[in-house]
């Protein structure tokens, strides 16, 4: 499948059909992790961080294909282990490609998304009912009746009603997390 | 709620008018709360959606994982293959059932009549329309074809969601945890395992039409005895008492002639170990069909002609061809023939020396019984999909071919070829005729097979019904599914060279065994993987019983309890003493029963205790009944028994055995064991499972693509030796005048 393709699944909102084509990119980036000290374990984290942020950039409009799916997801993942590594005083050992994305671009989504995943942890701790309509509404963009008929509510109001709510719950952990990591 | 996050969501979602807009903006900017707020509520938003992304990034990847490995491993091939297979095959409704024992106020018979195995065993629920054919296989491997339309009630046929009730007692476990026995009206009965089921629809019972019946298939765990079906009726004291026998219908089930192994016994190893790869049906057909027959007068073993050079230059036959030629069996020769080729010894072929040997085979004339062989061009007409739905398109058929090649005799294959409208056990009969009085041991096996295959006492292929057909589907499906996950597993586990050496040291021997392999837990787990994907792919639920070969059928036109037995003994145990006579002396006794008692240790603190007397070496349950305190039931003379007893208090499950009773007084104690313990106890003659590694060869991936480019180059060449494995009865082309030296 070619990256122009996947990129249009991506668009559409096709991202479970999109993880499982970009499948075929993670062979090179688990070789590269288990050389330098990983497991495989540590590569299938990486590795679906770096379609977390690939998305993520799709999703908002502010990705730009300037090489190869590929090589950008082989980018950050390196970007990522090395990170992880420098936390662990180790380093990191491989060969330096010119058409790799410079760090300091991928250093900047990484921050960004940092902050997400903050907020993604405090959102878990909300309720698993809870968690699936704002799912549903934030990430699928099912609109209320829909929600109302998949979740059992009983009419759109109570399913807005109880969005709003959800939400509440939801800043109210983050804030929470926030000041405590602070 | 929060004062802020209404508006913020609106603005965020774009529904605030341009003039409410930039109010907003103006107050984002001077309002440090309501920035703090807003910029809260984006990133939850963002935490939101991550969560979202990374659930589908996770979902993906593990696809993509799964289809990489099957895209790696060749079986993405079972997708397109089985798309035409649509056999409706209904679900357990209730995957892990924990469903109550007993669900309604009624049995079948419309009684509130209910017996300790209907207390005791969980039902498997399925749903079915009766406006389909459907087929139903159950956790222990029964198969029920049920075809459309096939109930009725009070009022008259009944249409839509049917629901169905399955129970089963298959192990010896299973059995004597549900107390029941297996007595027929006092006499003792072996058993091959026993089932409930009903129908019913919006709790009402159902009847079975008479002229449909639900046509139920029953692994066979007793090859080789006659086997009945008795009917259940509930006792009293909570018993069933098994009575109304009646014998299966021994249909052979059809399968896809092309499926089956027609090949002549060693055909695909021989052509193995020379280095060919016999998972290529057109090579292994193009190789066998070219080897013809050939209708000489002179019969002599070819053998006789092969002799190696010893070190002082002088002819010497070897010492296995000897062997093989006293045995005269043609498969030996051809196998120590071979042999000599691999080791490599300089071979000659030399006029035979008629002077030499004084060998009544060797003179040169008709050796009437073996004419002519089996010709590989008949079996090239049979062997084609215009006999589906013969006699010879089923398992049955193919293990009778088998037996027919060793004989070398092409008048009982005609025999089968030719009885494609009689009943298989007409034909089975006729073929002992056909052997007996022949002298070779080959003969003789041969003879005793077809005897064995007789007493099967197999019929014919069943009416062509759609509902047949539908069933003839599944057991094919299922064997594709389990042949392809075999393939899929063993090319996994020989691309990793660690369990490629182990494995390979397991599957060398010339017949390789599939039993072994499956011992072997690596295997185990892979193939457990591919073969879950592969019906996970076909959207059905996986089955883990694997195809078996003999299957007892036998149409249901009842519901309630069933069983499959056969009779002990024409005895009834109420009797003191017994007139016997022995079968093979003639001789006569009179059997004496004595009583023996069984004390439980503090058999009042359990719920429910039964105990049980197993006469040595049968696959029989008797319950003994309580007597008071005790439990008391009465030993044959002629039995040596062990006995088990089985309690339950709450959930627990004790168990306590005595292994040689003896008349009189016994107690035993409880210990407490868990359901997977109970499994352990496994029928006596259970059925040995298919060797399909056999069929595959393992070879296929230690070759090397230069190898086999090789061997097929020197093809001509092997043609040669390749025929005295065929045909042992084979003289090579050439004028005895020529010598041929043989390529080693």
């Amino acid at each position: 499948m070619k990256d122009a393709q996947i990129l249009e699944l991506l668009k559409s909102g096709s991202f479970t059909k999109a993880g499982g084509k970009l499948y075929a990119y993670f062979p090179v980036v688990k070789k590269m992790v288990l050389k330098n000290n990983g497991s495989k374990q540590d590569a299938e984290d990486i590795y679906q961080e770096a379609l977390i942020i690939l998305f993520r950039k799709v999703q908002e409009g502010n990705f730009v294909l300037s090489s190869s799916l590929n090589t950008y997801l082989y980018s950050v993942c390196r970007y990522l282990w090395s990170d992880t590594l420098k936390k662990q005083n180790k380093k990191i050992e491989f060969e330096k490609v010119e058409s790799f994305i410079p760090d300091e671009e991928i250093e900047k989504d990484n921050h960004k998304e940092s902050q997400y995943r903050i907020a993604e942890k405090a959102f878990q701790s909300v309720g698993e009912k809870c968690k699936e309509l704002l799912v549903l509404f934030y990430h699928k963009n099912q609109g209320f009746k829909q929600i109302a008929k998949d979740l059992g509510f009983a009419s759109e109001n109570v399913a807005k009603n109880q969005k709003y709510r959800c939400l509440e719950k939801a800043k109210d952990n983050l804030k929470k997390l926030k000041t405590h990591l602070k | 709620m929060n004062k802020y996050t209404e508006i913020i969501t609106k603005y965020i979602t774009g529904q605030l008018s341009v003039t409410e807009k930039a109010d907003f903006e103006k107050q984002l900017a001077s309002n440090p709360e309501l920035k703090a707020e807003y910029e809260l509520q984006l990133q939850t938003i963002k935490g939101i959606q991550r969560a979202g992304i990374k659930k589908d990034v996770q979902k993906g990847f593990k696809q993509g994982s799964i289809k990489s490995k099957l895209i790696k491993f060749g079986t993405i091939v079972l997708i397109g293959a089985l798309a035409t297979t649509v056999v409706l095959v209904a679900k357990n409704k209730f995957s892990n059932s924990e469903e109550e024992p007993i669900r309604y106020e009624l049995n079948e018979e419309n009684t509130k009549q209910w017996s300790d195995a209907d207390k005791a065993i969980r039902p498997q629920i399925f749903e079915i329309n009766t406006s389909s054919d459907t087929v139903i296989e159950t956790r222990e491997g029964i198969v029920f074809s049920i075809p459309a339309n096939a109930f009725k009630n009070k009022s008259g046929d009944v249409n839509g969601t049917v629901e169905l009730e399955v129970k089963e007692a298959m192990n010896p476990g299973d059995i004597m945890q549900a107390g029941l026995s297996t007595m027929s009206d006092g006499k003792l009965l072996e058993t091959g395992g026993m089932f409930y089921l009903n129908a019913r629809q919006d709790g009402e019972n159902l009847s079975i039409k008479p002229d449909k019946g639900i046509y139920t298939s029953i692994p066979d765990k007793n090859p080789g005895k006659e086997m009945m079906l008795f009917e259940g009726k509930r006792t009293d004291n909570g018993q069933i008492n098994w009575m109304n026998p009646k014998p299966f219908e021994n249909n052979l089930i059809p399968v896809d002639i092309l499926s089956l192994n027609f090949y002549p016994p060693h055909f695909l190893d021989t052509l193995r170990s020379m280095g060919y790869d016999i998972t290529n049906k057109k090579l292994t057909d193009s190789i066998y069909y070219s080897l013809t027959c050939h209708h000489h007068g002179e019969s002599e073993f070819a053998s006789e002609n092969w002799i190696s050079k010893d070190s002082a230059g002088e002819p010497v036959i070897g010492s296995a061809i000897l062997e093989a030629q006293a045995k005269r069996q043609a498969d030996s020769i051809a196998e120590a023939i071979v042999k000599l080729i691999k080791s490599g010894k300089d071979f000659t072929y030399a006029e035979p020396d008629s002077a030499k040997s004084n060998d009544t085979l060797n003179d040169g004339g008709h050796y009437e019984h073996y004419s002519c062989e089996i010709d590989p061009s008949k079996i090239h007409t049979i062997w084609d999909q215009k006999f589906n739905n013969t006699i010879l398109a089923t398992k049955e058929f193919e293990e009778r071919l088998q037996v027919i090649f060793t004989t070398c005799n092409p008048k009982l294959l005609d025999l089968y070829v030719e009885g494609l409208s009689r009943k298989m056990y007409q034909m089975d009969s006729m073929a002992v005729t056909m052997l007996s009085g022949r002298e070779t041991d080959a003969i003789h096996k041969a003879s005793h097979a077809f005897e064995k295959f007789y007493a099967q006492r197999k019929g014919g292929v069943p009416i062509n019904s759609s509902h047949m057909q539908k069933l003839k589907q599944y057991f094919e499906e299922k064997q594709k599914l389990y042949k392809d996950a075999t393939l899929a597993t063993l090319k996994k586990l020989y691309a990793d060279e660690n369990k490629k050496k182990r494995l390979g040291a397991i599957a060398k021997t010339e017949h390789a065994n599939s039993e072994s392999l499956r011992h072997d837990k690596a295997y185990q787990e892979e193939f457990s993987i591919n073969l879950k994907e592969a019906y996970r792919q076909l959207g059905k639920e996986v089955s883990l019983n694997p195809p078996g070969r003999n299957f007892l059928s036998t149409t249901i036109t009842t519901p309630g309890w069933k069983n499959v037995d056969a009779y002990v003994m024409e005895s009834t145990i109420n009797r003191t003493t017994l007139d016997y006579t022995d079968r093979e002396t003639g001789k006569k006794a009179v059997i004496k029963y004595e009583p023996f008692i069984l004390k439980v240790t503090d058999q009042k603190k359990y719920d429910k205790v039964f105990a049980y007397l197993l006469p040595d070496k049968l696959s029989s349950f008797q319950r003994m009944p309580l007597a008071g305190d005790v439990f008391k039931e009465n030993l044959n003379e002629l039995f040596k028994y062990s006995s088990v007893v089985i309690a339950f208090k709450g959930e627990d499950i004790f168990m306590g055995q005595i292994s040689e009773v003896k008349p009189g007084a016994g107690s035993v104690s409880l210990s407490k064991i868990t359901k997977a313990e109970l499994d352990q106890f496994r029928f006596q003659n259970a059925a040995a499972p298919i060797d399909m590694v056999s069929e595959l060869n393992y070879q296929l991936f230690e070759q090397k693509e230069n190898i086999r480019t090789k061997a097929i180059a020197q093809r001509e060449a092997i043609r040669e030796r390749l025929m005295q494995v065929v045909f042992p009865c084979y003289t090579p082309q050439q004028q005895p005048q020529d010598a041929m030296v043989l390529a080693k």
